[in-house]
């Protein structure tokens, strides 16, 4: 079916690596940018020097892309593929086919002009087990997916059981059913919903010093630091528009991210996997057999609250990479309800949730909230003294306050199916677990909970790791040995 | 909660699996193994304080503090893991390997043989010594969730490896589990 013998990429190839490098000097922002700042002087002086370095730089790049381009061969058959690559170290990876767990095509912006895209064969392994095939045109890409997929559903091995229905494969998309699509507005509301603009003010720590010395002769002129001949309501309120304004411009950051990273939305049900795409600048796709996904979450911050929607999030096998779930971002809770009928149709949609044992909140308020509240205003104290040290009892209360609510937020049951579970602060997360993917079950108890008749129990799956904390010591055993003896005795799949 | 699940007499329970202790020789390993790793620590802060070639005083006064630090540490963590270690006991079912952990934070873990995906005989150069060994079950929940039995005789470890090896032969239609 394919062509024997190693063979080259495309030469358009070069672009990837290209933007590759570019992407990657981006990425490290802070490694150029402080010396940047702290020779912007010379810099500006010599800008002779200053454009020949970059034209250098850039050249160089470009080099070193055409150079790794060059070395990169790959070689196909209908079993797996091979791929060398690597200038310095050189390196051979092999992938057989039914090894691999996710298919990705992807058209980045690179590629447009030409209309090629990259193909990406992901494995159960670590990140560097990941075989990426570049500039290819997409008929061929799309091919070698159809072989991968055949593949995995044909041969019976032991990394990939005979699950997937025959019939489905040699079917492409053309009956992939669309199950959902997010619009603009939808992930504007996302961008609102989930601030990830926050993130900023944690990546400028480095310049504060910087900043500052900006910004302060600004708050002087707008009489913010001036020396009490401003009333203080007047101070307080430039001081919250200041805030306002930051809070704009972050969430306005967030919502262009959100765009950007899920624009046009669409996720499809094809026979028994799922497909998202999505992106502005390149598009992403990612496909997820639905007998590998070992949870689905639903997940509401404060603000979502406000604006009535939430994120379902399908997770996989190594589900702490986000790369590795679909998100579907900002949907409404009827919506919510379709996608979960999808997946989960035998499911309890009126589950009764039992909460956890007011003992945990006595667990919560001794062993973290007490501890931070008194270290924090022993600090406070000794720095500045008791008329301070009052103060902190603001934040105090705010904290138990935060930990009452994520306690009331607690919620655990289980049917023969399904483990559910809820928590969160503010916010409110509803998980389900198939009792099918479980890996391994813990029950942990201290003497004081064995007093009290309590258990807290570790349920592991491949996608991670929950607690169900201090919950009814009687029916924490029920749960272990009834999980225990459906996996052992129907052997169900978890991937 | 809607739990409900009448036969649950039937049920195998975790709770009655019979449990073998460990050797008692492993929490002694892993005493010594604690005490070299809180003695390098200790020396660090030791050296600061007693060194005499460079003027570094800061580091000479907060030393003491760092050391007592150690010192309690040392007690704490290494005390309560040797009489947690001497706690240590397995029990082995048709389907499933159970571990008991703990001394204060008690915990039981039970690893199903259908999803260890890979399973090792692991010895240090102490437990070589003793002719002891330990047993590592891989599951697809991640390095942190690995099931390992310490301070088992070698035959011990190899015979129950050999048993795990068999069963995931038995079980042709296994997922994902492959290097085992």
């Amino acid at each position: 079916m394919f062509e024997t013998g190693w063979q080259k990429l495309s030469p358009i190839a070069v672009l990837f690596y290209v933007a590759r490098t570019w992407y990657h000097v981006l990425g490290n922002v802070f490694s150029w940018l402080i010396p940047l700042i702290v020779f912007r002087q010379y810099i500006l002086e010599h800008l002779l020097i200053t454009s020949g370095v970059v034209i250098g730089l850039l050249a160089l790049s470009i080099l070193w892309a055409w150079v790794s381009y060059r070395m990169v061969s790959y070689q196909l058959d209908n079993n797996g593929v091979d791929l060398r690559t690597g200038v310095f170290n050189k390196q051979l990876l092999q992938l057989p086919f039914d090894r691999v767990q996710n298919v990705r095509i992807e058209h980045p912006w690179y590629f447009r002009l030409t209309g090629h895209c990259q193909l990406i064969l992901e494995s159960a392994g670590s990140s560097d087990q990941e075989i990426m095939l570049v500039a290819l045109k997409p008929e061929f890409a799309e091919r070698i997916k159809a072989e991968v997929l055949a593949v995995r559903t044909t041969v019976p091995s032991a990394h990939n059981p005979p699950q997937h229905d025959q019939q489905h494969l040699h079917q492409q998309h053309q009956d992939a059913t669309l199950l959902n699509q997010r619009s603009v507005g939808d992930l504007v509301m996302y961008g609102i919903g989930s601030n990830r603009g926050w993130l900023i003010i944690g990546g400028l720590f480095p310049f504060y010093g910087y900043i500052e010395d900006r910004i302060e002769p600004l708050l002087y002129q707008l009489g913010i630091f001036n020396d009490g001949s401003l009333p203080i309501w007047q101070w307080l309120v430039t001081l919250l528009a200041l805030f306002a304004m930051l809070m704009f411009v972050l969430t306005l950051f967030s919502i262009v991210i959100a765009v950007i990273s899920y624009y046009d939305f669409k996720l499809y049900r094809d026979g028994d996997r799922y497909l998202a795409r999505m992106g502005l600048l390149s598009r992403k796709e990612v496909a997820m057999p639905i007998s590998r996904i070992q949870e689905v979450s639903v997940q509401q911050d404060w603000l979502d609250m406000l604006l009535r929607r939430r994120q379902l999030r399908y997770s996989q096998v190594g589900g702490m990479f986000e790369s590795k779930n679909i998100l579907v971002p900002a949907v409404t809770s009827s919506e919510s309800q379709a996608l979960l009928d999808d997946v989960y149709a035998q499911r309890d949609r009126n589950i009764k949730m039992t909460q956890a044992s007011k003992w945990l909140l006595a667990v919560y308020a001794t062993w973290y909230w007490l501890p931070l509240v008194a270290l924090t205003t022993t600090v406070v104290v000794l720095l500045a003294g008791w008329s301070a040290g009052v103060w902190m009892l603001v934040p105090a209360v705010l904290l138990a306050g935060l930990y009452y609510l994520r306690w009331r937020r607690w919620g655990y049951a289980m049917d023969g199916e399904f483990i559910y579970l809820q928590s969160g602060w503010l916010g409110k997360k509803t998980t389900l677990i198939p009792l099918a993917k479980l890996q391994q079950p813990s029950l942990l108890q201290t003497p004081l909970m064995r007093r009290r008749g309590l258990m807290s129990i570790d349920w592991v799956t491949a996608g991670g790791v929950h607690r169900l904390p201090f919950i009814n010591e009687a029916q924490a055993r029920a749960m272990y040995d009834f999980a225990l003896f459906e996996i052992e005795a129907k052997s169900p799949n978890w991937m | 909660m809607s739990f409900s699940n009448k036969a649950i007499e039937a049920l195998p329970q975790a709770q009655s699996i019979p449990l073998t202790p460990i050797s008692p020789l492993h929490a002694w390993f892993c005493l010594v193994m604690h005490t070299l790793v809180f003695a390098v620590l200790a020396a660090v802060s030791a050296f600061f304080l007693w060194q005499p070639w460079f003027d570094l005083v800061f580091l000479r006064d907060v030393a003491p503090y760092t050391l007592g630090a150690t010192l309690v540490l040392f007690v704490l963590f290494a005390g309560y893991r040797f009489v947690a270690n001497r706690k240590l006991a397995y029990g082995v079912r048709e389907h499933d390997i159970t571990l008991r952990a703990g001394w204060y934070w008690r915990s039981i873990t039970t690893q199903p043989l259908l999803r260890v995906q890979h399973i090792e005989v692991e010895r240090g150069p102490l437990e070589r010594r003793a002719g002891l060994a330990t047993l590592a079950l891989f599951s697809a929940g991640g390095e942190l969730h690995t099931l390992s039995i310490p301070g088992l005789t070698l035959a011990r470890a190899e015979a129950l490896r050999q048993f795990v090896l068999a069963y995931k032969a038995e079980q042709h239609v296994d997922q994902g589990a492959s290097d085992v």
